[in-house]
């Protein structure tokens, strides 16, 4: 989950892995989305250094990789907390109250939106639609999806993550 | 071929034309922003949506092609589509789509530069909602990103219409620039550290039909509404890029291209745009001077053409004593007007046109650096040779002439000694230029020159295409085109003369018969293809 991204371009296994996906598409370039998954869950983001490295792996613009990286919420640019609290921030869920429980976790973490705890192990952010509008307010950390979660669900939720 | 009615307009549509693109042919005005000839269609803005009869929803006639339907499902008997821009449902689109892009939108359109040629200004007028609904606070984001050296970017003004990134993909192949970020936080930007810095990157400004993305050298200069716009031609290479010249005040504030699909299409590089910021502190003069010791001494006028034609008579030069090195900066009737006076002060035409050559690209620069090489060819006058070193022209001659070139300045560190001995080693020597160059520091008589916007002129670039460049700006009175201080030599010698443009662009044409009925005043903005020329074989 946390390794160093040197480490993980050095690695043999991970270098197999990417030409291993680089052949499953017809264009190469069809990769991306799948290499971004490697190593946000090897690494935990995908920073400049990798982005380069696919760009250059795939022919992209690294430009264009970047956009990529930064229009979907599941990949982040700089190294995040062990947890990653996604509170949706789209209409159905404010309306079910996601904005006071958004208010609650910043105040119980004391962060705002972006922001990491000191001890890095939370890492707290908005994003759109989680899907499950008519369950609402929905959150997820990492990748476990908590549906009409109140501000005590969350306190108990946090009480049981080491 | 496809048949559209297009609110009680019938209008043919070729195969793989949009239905904005036949709109726009003949003369319907459909609203857009992210749409642009030379680039991929997108359907970015949906500032273009219309109704099409059929459809579930509205379309955007920027991406809508036309299928041609069999004879029994012709609509009426007789179209292929049937389209209305003019509709309350496509107005009431075209005003909600207005009203989302000025929803974060800035309206700082006081100080914005794009304020006068901006799309989102005149659309606002045109097709957007007297009053907005949004009554929240707007959202913010970057402002004044230096995007490269010479582009600057507001993200708050931004409609993410793409065209600066799909220009830098898809014209210049860098891919400097994407979208980053997502909904109403969409941003354009390069990767950490990039750069838009390709030699064209002044075109992502003029692309922008907002002030998202402004010209740093341009900013804060003027106000759009107050330029006067001139016609001419970008010297800096042998392609000669029609461009369109902005002035105020005297001073030329901005060179945009203009558009010319015989010439250079709708762009121009970086470095022709930049003619304005060299141009600043150069050292021009107004009168002919004598130079004594690298310091000018100015001098009345018609005295200077006296002595100077003295001079040449006193001397009695022959051709083979006279070395004259001429320019692909000259207009047509400037290199007409020399072949008279050569003949006049050296009973023969002598003299080389410079070539001076260098960086390329397989978009619009050319190898050759002079706009009017080609002209010079077409006259019959002889270019030199690439490797052809300008002191080995000047070596034993006992005068000099040296027409809009700069060899001592332009000369690099291993010739310039050679050229410095070579010059200083010569009698007389005459520079004509349109500043006080490092070679006319060495000279010992300098005329004063009308520079490239400051006159009327005729070129011919590397195809043969003939363009006509205006006056953009008034030279300073006393300097004038070669053509004048040619007839001035020739009125204190005696002798009979063309005076302006005109006269000697009839000049011009009795060496370019094929120019014939052609008038100089009626040259077409987007120029006159000549023929091949004939080379000279054996």
């Amino acid at each position: 989950m946390s390794r160093d991204i040197r480490e993980l371009l050095a690695d043999k296994e991970f270098q197999r892995k990417m030409e291993k996906l680089a052949g499953l598409y017809p264009e190469e370039r069809s990769a991306l989305l799948a290499a971004l998954h490697l190593c946000e869950s090897e690494t935990g983001c995908c920073g400049e250094e990798f982005q380069e490295y696919i760009a250059g792996k795939l022919g992209i613009p690294r430009a264009s990789v970047k956009g990529v990286v930064t229009f979907y919420e599941m990949f982040h640019e700089k190294p995040r907390g062990k947890y990653l609290v996604q509170v949706c921030r789209t209409l159905p869920c404010m309306l079910a109250g996601a904005e006071i429980l958004l208010d609650h976790i910043c105040g119980k973490l004391g962060i705002r939106p972006g922001g990491t705890t000191k001890d890095g192990k939370f890492t707290l952010v908005t994003v759109e639609c989680l899907a499950c509008c008519d369950r609402g307010p929905s959150l997820m950390i990492n990748d476990t999806l908590y549906t009409g979660i109140t501000p005590e669900g969350f306190d108990k939720v946090i009480k049981e993550l080491d | 071929m496809a048949l559209i009615l297009v609110d009680g307009k019938e209008i043919a549509v070729k195969q793989g034309e949009t239905v904005l693109q036949a709109c726009m042919r003949e003369g319907i005005e459909i609203p857009y922003f992210c749409y642009h000839p030379s680039l991929s269609i997108v359907g970015q803005c949906r500032m273009c949506l219309v109704k099409v009869e059929g459809a579930p929803k509205l379309l955007t006639a920027c991406t809508t092609t036309v299928p041609e339907l069999p004879r029994e499902k012709k609509l009426d008997g007789r179209y292929d589509m049937k389209v209305s821009v003019a509709c309350d449902e496509a107005r009431e689109a075209q005003r909600g789509i207005m009203e989302f892009l000025l929803a974060n939108h800035p309206l700082d359109c006081p100080v914005c530069d794009q304020a006068g040629e901006c799309r989102l200004q005149e659309y606002s007028y045109d097709y957007g909602a007297p009053r907005s609904e949004f009554v929240f606070e707007k959202l913010h984001a970057p402002k004044r990103v230096v995007l490269g050296p010479h582009i600057i970017y507001d993200a708050e003004r931004c409609i993410k219409c793409t065209r600066c990134v799909r220009f830098c993909q898809e014209i210049t192949k860098t891919s400097e620039l994407s979208l980053v970020e997502r909904g109403a936080d969409t941003i354009v930007g390069t990767f950490e550290g990039g750069s838009l810095d390709n030699p064209y990157s002044v075109c992502t400004a003029d692309l922008c039909p907002v002030g998202a993305l402004t010209y740093r050298e341009f900013r804060f200069r003027e106000r759009v509404w107050f330029l006067q716009a001139h016609n001419s031609v970008c010297p800096e290479c042998s392609r000669n890029c029609s461009v369109r010249v902005d002035s105020y005040k005297g001073e030329v504030l901005r060179i945009v291209p203009r558009y010319n699909p015989s010439v250079n299409g709708y762009y121009m590089c970086d470095h022709g745009r930049l003619i304005t910021e060299r141009m600043r502190g150069l050292e021009t003069r107004e009168l002919p001077s004598l130079i004594r010791d690298g310091k000018p001494s100015p001098m009345n006028e018609k005295d200077f053409y006296a002595r100077l034609v003295a001079l040449f008579s006193e001397k009695k030069y022959r051709p083979g004593d006279v070395a004259v090195i001429l320019s692909g900066r000259m207009s047509l009737e400037e290199m007409a007007a020399y072949k008279r006076l050569s003949k006049e002060l050296f009973g023969a035409v002598i003299g080389d046109v410079l070539l001076r050559s260098g960086e390329s690209d397989d978009l619009l620069v050319r190898d050759e650096k002079r706009p009017n090489l080609e002209g010079a060819r077409k006259l019959g006058l002889p270019v030199s040779g690439k490797d052809e070193a300008v002191s080995s022209l000047i070596g034993g001659k006992k005068a000099l002439l040296i027409i809009r070139e700069d060899p001592v300045g332009e000369a690099p560190q291993e010739e310039r000694e050679r050229l410095d001995t070579a010059i200083g080693s010569v009698e007389t020597v005459v520079v004509m230029d349109d500043h006080l160059t490092a070679t006319a520091a060495r000279a010992h008589y300098f005329v004063p020159l009308a520079g490239w916007f400051e006159m009327e002129g005729t070129t011919v670039n590397f195809k043969g295409q003939l363009q006509k460049t205006t006056r953009c700006v008034a030279p300073p009175e006393g300097r004038k085109p070669f053509h004048d201080v040619t007839a001035e030599f020739l009125k204190a010698a005696g002798k009979e003369a063309p005076s302006g443009f005109r006269e000697w662009f009839e000049e011009v044409k009795k060496e370019i018969p094929v120019l014939g009925l052609v008038k100089a005043g009626e040259i077409p903005l987007k120029g006159i293809p000549l023929p091949e020329r004939k080379e000279k074989h054996g």
